[in-house]
C-alpha cells in the first residue's frame, strides 16, 4: 500500500548550503527534509525518483457556514461571510512592503482607474474594502507564503545577477520547497480581487465578473478545499523568459474572453506565474513541478519546487539570467 | 525566281519568328494564368484561415487586458532621474551642433 504524502506547513522552507544530489538539480535526496521532520528527503516530501510531494493542504475554512452573505465582500455567493467589512491587499501587503525601498512608496500603473498614468502608491492605498473580516482573515497563510516566495525569487535573480556583478556579494545554491495548491489559490485570491477591486481591465475599462463555467464554484475553491477542475489553475510556458523582467517589481496581466476575466499572468521579475479558469488553449503549457533559475556561465543552482498532492507536473527552466 | 524564292524565305523567317514569339507569349500567359490560379488558392486558403479564426474567436480565445505593474519606489525614482539625464545630455548635444 503506497505511503500517506506527509502535509506541508503553510511556510515556505529554503536553504543555501544544503548537500546537492549528483542525480539531479536540487538537495540530496538522502538528507534530511527541509521541513524539519527530521526523516530523509525522499521519505518525507519526495519520492525516490525526486518527484516533490504533499498531500492536499486543508481548506481555509472548515467550520460551518454562517449563512450570511456581505454583499460587499467577493466571497458572498458562499454564504459564509460575517457581518464587517474589511480591507483587502489583492496584492499581498508584504509583497508591497518588500518593493517599498530607501523610504520612497511604490510606483503603480496600468490599473483602469489611473487612466494610463503612474502613481505612487502606500501600502493601505492598495487596500479595497472588498472582503468581509472573516474571509480575509482566513486568506493570511496564502498572504504569507507568497510574501516569502517572492522575497525568496527576489533573492535569487539579485544572486543570480552577481555572478556578473560580484560587487552584489557571492552566488550561493538555493533551494525553495512550497506548497503548489497553496500558490495556486494566492493566485486565485489575486484574481478575485484585481476584478472585485477593479484593477482589472481592458483597454482602460474595469472588468466586472469572473469566467467560469456550471458546478464550479470559485468561492468554494477559495476558501472551502473544493478542487480546480482539471488542467485548470497554475501553469507555465517551457523556456518562456522575460530578461527585462526586474525582480524589483511585480507584474500583473489579466487575460479575458468576451470581457470576462478568464485568468491572469503573475510576473516576479522574470519569473510568471500564469492562473487559467479554463483548460488552456496553447499545447505548450504545462503545469509545473519546479522551476529552475540558470546561468549558462556559471554552476550554481537556483531550484524552487511544488509539493504537489498529483501526478502529472512537468520541470521549468529559466535561462539566461542576472 | 531567285526573287521571289528570298521574300518566300524571308516571309518563311518571320512567320516562323511570329511563331515563337506566339508561342513565348502563351507560355507567358500559361505562367501568368498558373500564377492567378495559385495566387486565387493562397486566396482561398486566407480567407479559410480568417473565417476560422473568427470563429475560434467568437468561440472564445483569451485575450490580454491590462498589463499592471508595481515597481519599486527606488527603482522608479532612478529610471527617471535616468530618464532627465539623458533628455538634458540629449538637449547639450542638439545646442552644440
Amino acid at each position: 500500500m503506497p505511503r500517506p504524502f506527509p502535509l506541508l506547513d503553510d511556510s515556505v522552507f529554503t536553504s543555501s548550503g544544503y548537500k546537492r544530489s549528483t542525480k539531479r538539480v536540487g538537495p540530496d535526496l538522502d538528507d534530511a527534509c527541509l521541513c524539519g521532520s527530521r526523516r530523509r528527503t525522499r521519505s518525507c516530501h519526495a519520492t525516490a525518483a525526486g518527484r516533490w510531494i504533499a498531500s492536499e493542504p486543508p481548506p481555509l475554512l472548515n467550520d460551518a457556514r454562517t449563512g450570511y452573505a456581505h454583499p460587499e465582500c467577493f466571497g458572498q455567493a458562499g454564504a459564509d461571510c460575517s457581518d464587517k467589512i474589511s480591507r483587502e491587499h489583492w496584492i499581498s501587503a508584504n509583497i508591497h512592503r518588500q518593493l517599498h525601498i530607501d523610504g520612497k512608496a511604490p510606483m503603480l500603473s496600468g490599473a483602469p482607474w489611473l487612466h494610463g498614468a503612474s502613481k505612487s502608491v502606500g501600502t493601505k492605498a492598495l487596500a479595497s474594502k472588498i472582503l468581509c473580516e472573516r474571509h480575509n482573515n482566513a486568506l493570511s497563510p496564502l498572504d504569507s507564503i507568497a510574501g516569502q516566495f517572492f522575497q525568496a525569487v527576489r533573492d535569487m535573480q539579485l544572486s543570480l545577477a552577481s555572478t556578473t556583478a560580484p560587487f552584489l556579494g557571492p552566488a550561493d545554491d538555493h533551494f525553495l520547497l512550497l506548497s503548489g495548491p497553496r500558490l495556486q489559490l494566492w493566485l486565485l485570491k489575486l484574481v478575485l480581487g484585481g476584478v472585485a477591486s477593479r484593477s482589472f481591465g481592458a483597454a482602460g475599462t474595469p472588468l466586472k465578473s469572473v469566467r467560469t463555467q456550471p458546478g464550479v464554484a470559485l468561492h468554494d475553491i477559495l476558501w472551502r478545499g473544493a478542487l480546480f477542475p482539471n488542467r485548470w489553475g497554475l501553469h507555465a510556458r517551457r523556456h518562456r523568459v522575460d530578461p527585462k523582467g526586474t525582480p524589483e517589481s511585480i507584474g500583473v496581466i489579466n487575460h479575458t474572453i468576451d470581457d470576462e476575466v478568464c485568468g491572469a499572468t503573475v510576473q516576479f521579475g522574470a519569473l510568471n506565474l500564469n492562473l487559467g479558469l479554463g483548460v488552456p488553449e496553447n499545447s505548450a503549457t504545462v503545469q509545473p513541478a519546479s522551476y529552475r533559475f540558470d546561468r549558462p556561465s556559471t554552476n550554481v543552482q537556483k531550484y524552487i519546487a511544488l509539493a504537489w498532492p498529483e501526478d502529472g507536473h512537468e520541470p521549468i527552466s529559466y535561462s539566461n539570467l542576472g | 525566281m531567285t526573287t521571289l524564292t528570298n521574300s518566300l524565305d524571308q516571309a518563311s523567317s518571320t512567320i516562323q519568328d511570329a511563331d515563337r514569339r506566339i508561342q513565348s507569349l502563351q507560355a507567358t500567359l500559361d505562367g501568368t494564368k498558373e500564377d492567378l490560379t495559385k495566387t486565387q488558392e493562397e486566396l482561398t486558403h486566407l480567407a479559410l484561415a480568417l473565417d476560422t479564426y473568427a470563429a475560434a474567436t467568437e468561440a472564445g480565445q483569451p485575450v490580454e487586458g491590462n498589463q499592471l505593474r508595481l515597481i519599486s519606489g527606488a527603482l522608479a525614482a532612478a529610471a527617471q532621474s535616468l530618464t532627465k539625464a539623458s533628455d538634458a545630455l540629449r538637449d547639450d548635444v542638439i545646442a552644440g551642433i
